[in-house]
């Protein structure tokens, strides 16, 4: 069931498009995500669905009906924002409490449900504390529980685990899709970090400088992105893209490069059309096969930097004057300027049309 | 240039939260080191502590042999960035990233020079005229890391300097950080709460955890060698899972009882021997772990699946312990299924009671 739809929604401040002719559509109970980098609209999607921003055009509907013109606090939406200030003479306990203050909720029914959440975030240590004691995370932290604590029909999460450490992050991405199933309400997420967005999105949104990219299922954001931004955007360490022309000869189809060459016959159909022409062959550094010794069909590269990650080496390679990233044995030493071989198969890859940036395999 | 020596440092704050207890540290001239652990550990109060804007309870601060401890802030040549920047609101861009240099009246050349150098750096060229309530966070973030940079201090403490840039714009400042710092030969001291920039960036880092130092060692060994229980259960993404066994002898053969699970391990009987009867920890890292759907050492159901792209991770619970493990991009259950886990005796770390790590292959 739909529970929220954004229609034709355009916002400008000044000259400045925001957001570009959004149509979206989250369903009621959905975990849906929102990605993209910085300045993408991201919070200003938000502020409008919440209403403290109206759009320069197009409607919101909540439960199918035009919410344009509700006020914000009759919205039954609850909004956590990235940069929220905590009020700095209440305790925590009192400042998650606010809310349910204000509902006039009975006492018991307020420490109960303080305590809930208090207890899911860790943070019952800081109740009886004043904010101007807590570092940073944990004043994240009690911002959070304050706006989970209500009672709302969508939840508009703005960048909730930004500034909380990365190991309680990895935690919290778990807690937080089962906390989103125990509660039964739709939230609405927002994170720059893609790879956060597939963790905890049923689906994800793209967006890129105020318009929508792409939205899907994690998996097939990962697996089928429909252009090159979004190809690039999701995954870290991110695709390579690497610049080959594609040939045709006795009727097989393959791709050409002056270190390499790939059949690619099976893909006709949906290339043919780029015969003679450059495109990009898009690899996940992952379906790399990474060699020290000459390996057969092996392309040669010599290793530019690596980054140590503990399970994981990343290798950047030089291939002409591209870099390669891939990923190496961290068991293994790998020294600047050492040869080392690569190979891809054609399974693996994806190509994109140079000029219109979409992915065509 | 200049070494770093922490002696003995100790802060508790008025209200008797020991912030820091008895935390040394050494930190070569030039060096690029992290600190890293979890929200509330006392990595800001160490910074505050050692660019002087705090005075300890207790202990000492050398830099290059001489006791700075009680020396004024201005006359230790130390630059902080803080996570919550900090800029002139009245200033625009330039004039905020300047003023360092002004006061130190260098050349309005030479003032010039050298804010384009770091603007263009950090991507700010574009916004110097700007006030910073024009500013999005990332854009402040980046406004006051320039201001500081730009005075080129011997000592650089940077607290969470990257924390709101978006996830590329940070890999790429953290690159240019590290090029920076072997131009420039600066001591860094870099706070984060994320492994992977403290793995990355630094040539050691110093784990903390409740105001003590953990582990001050190498990215390699920090990974393959925790010291101990709270080091192994903070690094790796996801970090390693412990669960609580006790010892067990049945007659010639050495038990690891973790009541979900038995496992023998009468071949690490040498290591084992003074802990029959004993309670230990076992770790052992998602990479290490498979799921399957038949066949294994213990069952468990699954609580949470995260797709994050190459790869997923698998929560699940078995009684009342949670186990991480990773598993193949197409290996999907359901929630609340029943899988299978197994692992290798050699993949196992073992910790005693008291979190002191006493066994890996
Ligand atoms: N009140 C405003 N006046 C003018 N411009 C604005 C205003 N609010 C936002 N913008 C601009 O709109 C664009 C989108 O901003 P928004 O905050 O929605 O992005 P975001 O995706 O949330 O980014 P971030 O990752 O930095 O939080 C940015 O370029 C921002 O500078
Ligand atoms: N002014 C203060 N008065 C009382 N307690 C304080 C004060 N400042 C910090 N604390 C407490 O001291 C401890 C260490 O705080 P600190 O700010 O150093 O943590 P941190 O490691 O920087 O955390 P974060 O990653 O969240 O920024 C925390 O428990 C915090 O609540
Ligand atoms: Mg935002
Ligand atoms: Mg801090």
């Amino acid at each position: 069931m739909e529970k929220l739809k954004l229609e034709n929604i355009s916002k400008s401040f000044g000259k400045k498009i925001v957001l570009d002719d959004i149509n979206l559509s989250v369903f009621d109970k959905e975990f849906f995500c929102i990605t993209g980098r910085l300045g993408a609209g991201k919070t200003t999607l938000l502020r409008i669905i919440a209403g403290l921003e109206t759009p320069s055009s197009g409607n919101v509907y909540l439960d199918g009906e035009v919410i344009n013109y509700v006020d914000p606090k009759d919205r039954r939406i609850s909004m956590f924002f990235e940069n929220l200030a905590l009020y700095p003479n209440k305790t925590g306990f009192e400042n998650i409490a606010f809310p349910l203050r204000i509902k006039k909720l009975p006492e018991d029914e307020i420490k109960k449900r303080v305590y809930e959440i208090s207890e899911l975030l860790n943070i019952k240590y800081l109740l009886d504390r004043l904010p101007r004691t807590f570092s940073g995370g944990e004043a994240q932290r009690v911002a959070l529980a304050r706006a989970l604590v209500r009672d709302a029909k969508i939840y508009l999460l703005d960048e909730p685990l930004s500034n909380i450490d990365a190991l309680l992050r990895i935690q919290a991405r778990a807690e937080f899709r089962r906390l989103q199933r125990y509660l039964g309400k739709t939230f609405i997420y927002t994170t720059h970090d893609p790879i956060e967005a597939l963790a905890v999105g049923d689906r994800v949104c793209v967006m890129r400088e105020g318009k929508v990219l792409q939205i899907d299922k994690p998996n097939l954001l990962y697996d089928k992105p429909k252009d090159r931004y979004v190809a690039a955007f999701v995954g870290n360490p991110p695709m390579n893209f690497i610049t080959c022309v594609l040939c045709q000869e006795d009727g097989t189809l393959y791709l050409s490069h002056d270190k390499f060459r790939l059949d690619v016959t099976k893909f006709k159909e949906a290339i043919s059309d780029l015969i003679d022409r450059e495109v990009d062959v898009g690899i996940r550094p992952e379906y790399i096969e990474v060699s020290k010794g000459r390996i057969e069909k092996g392309i040669g590269t010599k290793v530019l930097s690596t980054e140590y990650l503990g399970d994981k080496l990343i290798l950047y390679l030089g291939l002409n004057d591209l870099i390669i990233r891939a990923i190496g044995n961290p068991e293994l030493t790998y020294s600047m300027d050492e040869e080392v071989w690569i190979r891809f198969s054609s399974e693996k890859i994806h190509i994109l049309d140079k000029k219109t940036e979409k992915v065509l395999v | 240039m200049t070494k770093i020596l922490l002696e003995d440092l100790t802060k508790i704050y008025e209200g008797g939260t020991v912030a820091l207890e008895d935390f040394n540290l050494e930190i070569e001239s030039g060096a690029f080191i992290s600190l890293l652990g979890p929200s509330g550990c006392g990595k800001t109060t160490t910074l505050k502590l050692i660019a002087g804007l705090l005075d300890p309870t207790k202990g000492r601060i050398l830099f290059d042999g001489e006791d700075v401890t009680y020396t004024l802030p201005q006359q230790r040549g130390v630059g902080l960035v803080f996570q919550d920047y900090a800029v002139f609101p009245h200033m625009t861009g330039y004039e905020n990233i300047s003023y360092g240099l002004k006061v130190r009246k260098l050349s309005k050349k030479e003032i010039r020079d050298r804010v384009i150098e770091v603007a263009n750096l950090l991507e700010i060229g574009d916004i110097l005229d700007k006030k910073p309530r024009e500013m999005n966070i990332s854009e402040l973030q980046r406004v006051s890391l320039a201001r500081t940079l730009v005075i080129k201090p011997k000592v650089l403490l940077l607290d969470e300097p990257l924390s709101n840039l978006d996830a590329s714009l940070r890999v790429r400042t953290r690159i240019e950080l590290k090029k920076l710092q072997r131009i420039l030969k600066q001591t860094i001291i870099y706070v984060t709460h994320d492994q992977v920039e403290a793995l990355t960036l630094s040539d050691k880092v110093a784990v903390m955890s409740m105001g003590k130092l953990q582990q001050y060692d190498t990215p390699k060994n920090i990974f393959l060698k925790p010291k101990n229980k709270f080091v192994a259960g903070f690094i790796g993404s996801p970090p390693m899972n412990l669960i609580p066994c006790s010892v067990i002898q049945k007659d010639e053969s050495l038990m690891m009882d973790a009541n979900t699970f038995k496992i023998d391990v009468t071949e690490l009987k040498d290591v084992l021997n003074d802990y029959v009867n004993k309670e230990v920890t076992i770790g052992i890292r998602p990479q290490d772990i498979t799921p399957s759907l038949k066949g294994g050492i213990f069952k468990a159901k699954v609580y949470s699946v995260e797709h994050i792209g190459m790869e997923n991770i698998i929560t699940a619970k078995a009684d009342d312990i949670m186990i991480k493990s990773i598993a193949q991009k197409d290996f999907i259950p359901n929630l609340d299924e029943e899988l299978w886990f197994k692992f290798e005796i050699n993949k196992l770390y073992i910790f005693d009671k008291e979190g002191e790590r006493i066994w890996r292959s």
